[in-house]
């Protein structure tokens, strides 16, 4: 195998890997916070994984379908966090004292 | 008859308009409500609100921007020294409590997060302990204070010395998104090589449109990672004192994240298509 051959087969495995190990990791840790109403309103229009990726593309890419749900886990708690942000900016502190 | 009908009647107007004066008597002289009876108009959840209306003394909480409260505030603290500064305890220890629980779910969220990095997971936990330690100490500087008029402004200090609805869960919650959106960044940054190259050796009938497709998705990366780089410093270091300007900047930052998510939410959609392209 050429020298040229050698690096562009590392540059596919390297980053596959990357992916593996980084939506690995989440996939282990991760739990999903409550889901607040104005997150669940925004998460509603949140696609969910239809398509599974095949086997062929998969391996062609390093991508497989558990990392694409993974993904999608991943945006969904984004969707989570910014909507309990939002709802934190829209209450009130209140006034103990009155 | 008809007489006997009009005494009754008679008789049942007296006893309700009786009864309302009582009513209205027991609220008039209520100057030292139980706790049971002092119900505070700050949220009990807002750290991890719930679709359910937990939050009924201030319905904007979830659907929109802060509004008077529905519910009737139990007023001032009233009658002598000893019993106004009672209620005063009495509603600061349940402002703290609700406050502290707040914050423990914060806390709570940052530990459980995987996404968030470790510095900005030391700095939030250690901001959270110094609020806790804080509002501890507070509640007894409000217990041991002699006069209603130094209670009443050391009361107002468990709001204005801690913001921990209106400034502590945003900033928690915009910190741990815009942590994921670099999470999410980072892992499809590094795939696209990979992808890019199964696009060249591809034979699929349908490889232009794989590469339209991936080559929107990276637009969309540098569109998302432009949007959600700011947004950790923006906030992570705002402080109470700086209350209500930060509120702009809380605003700004959570529409970055918004922004972010949806283009991270755009090229998803790309890699998915990709992947069916290459593989049909």
């Amino acid at each position: 195998m050429s020298r040229f051959g050698r690096l562009g087969s590392a540059a596919l495995v390297v980053p596959a890997a990357l992916l593996i190990a980084a939506c690995g990791t989440t996939a282990l840790g991760h739990s999903p916070a409550p889901t607040t109403a104005a997150a669940a309103t925004t998460a509603a229009a949140s696609p969910s994984v239809g398509a599974s990726p095949s086997a062929s593309a998969s391996a062609a890419t390093g991508v497989s379908s558990s990392q694409i749900n993974q993904i999608d886990n991943q945006l969904n708690e984004i969707n989570n966090e910014i909507g309990q942000a939002e709802s934190g900016l829209a209450t009130s502190e209140g006034d103990p004292a009155s | 008859m008809r007489l006997q009908h009009s005494l009754r009647l008679g008789i049942g107007t007296l006893a309700v308009i009786a009864s309302l004066g009582a009513a209205s008597a027991l609220t008039v002289g209520a100057t030292s409500p139980s706790p049971s009876a002092t119900p505070t108009p700050t949220p009990t959840s807002t750290a991890t609100p719930t679709p359910t209306p937990t939050a009924t003394t201030d319905p904007s909480a979830i659907s929109g921007p802060a509004t008077p409260s529905a519910t009737p505030t139990p007023g001032p603290c009233q009658g002598s020294v000893a019993a106004a500064l009672a209620c005063i305890d009495q509603r600061a220890k349940t402002a703290v409590d609700d406050r502290e629980s707040a914050l423990g779910e914060l806390a709570g969220d940052v530990k459980s997060s995987v996404d968030i990095t470790a510095g900005d997971r030391a700095t939030l936990l250690g901001q959270i302990d110094a609020d806790e330690t804080g509002l501890d100490a507070l509640l007894v500087t409000i217990d041991n204070d002699t006069t209603v008029k130094q209670a009443l402004a050391d009361t107002e200090t468990i709001v204005t010395g801690y913001r921990v609805y209106l400034l502590e869960t945003p900033k928690v919650h915009l910190v741990i998104a815009a942590d994921t959106e670099g999470s999410v960044e980072s892992v499809i940054s590094s795939t696209l090589p990979a992808i890019q190259a199964a696009i060249n050796v591809s034979s699929s009938p349908n490889k232009a449109a794989a590469q339209a497709a991936f080559n929107d998705c990276s637009s969309q990366l540098a569109a998302a990672e432009s949007a959600s780089a700011g947004i950790v410093a923006a906030v992570i270091d705002l402080q109470p004192s700086g209350y209500p300007g930060s509120q702009s900047t809380l605003t700004s930052e959570a529409q970055n994240a918004k922004a972010a998510r949806q283009d991270l939410l755009d090229c998803y959609t790309d890699l998915k298509d990709i992947l069916k392209d290459l593989g049909a």
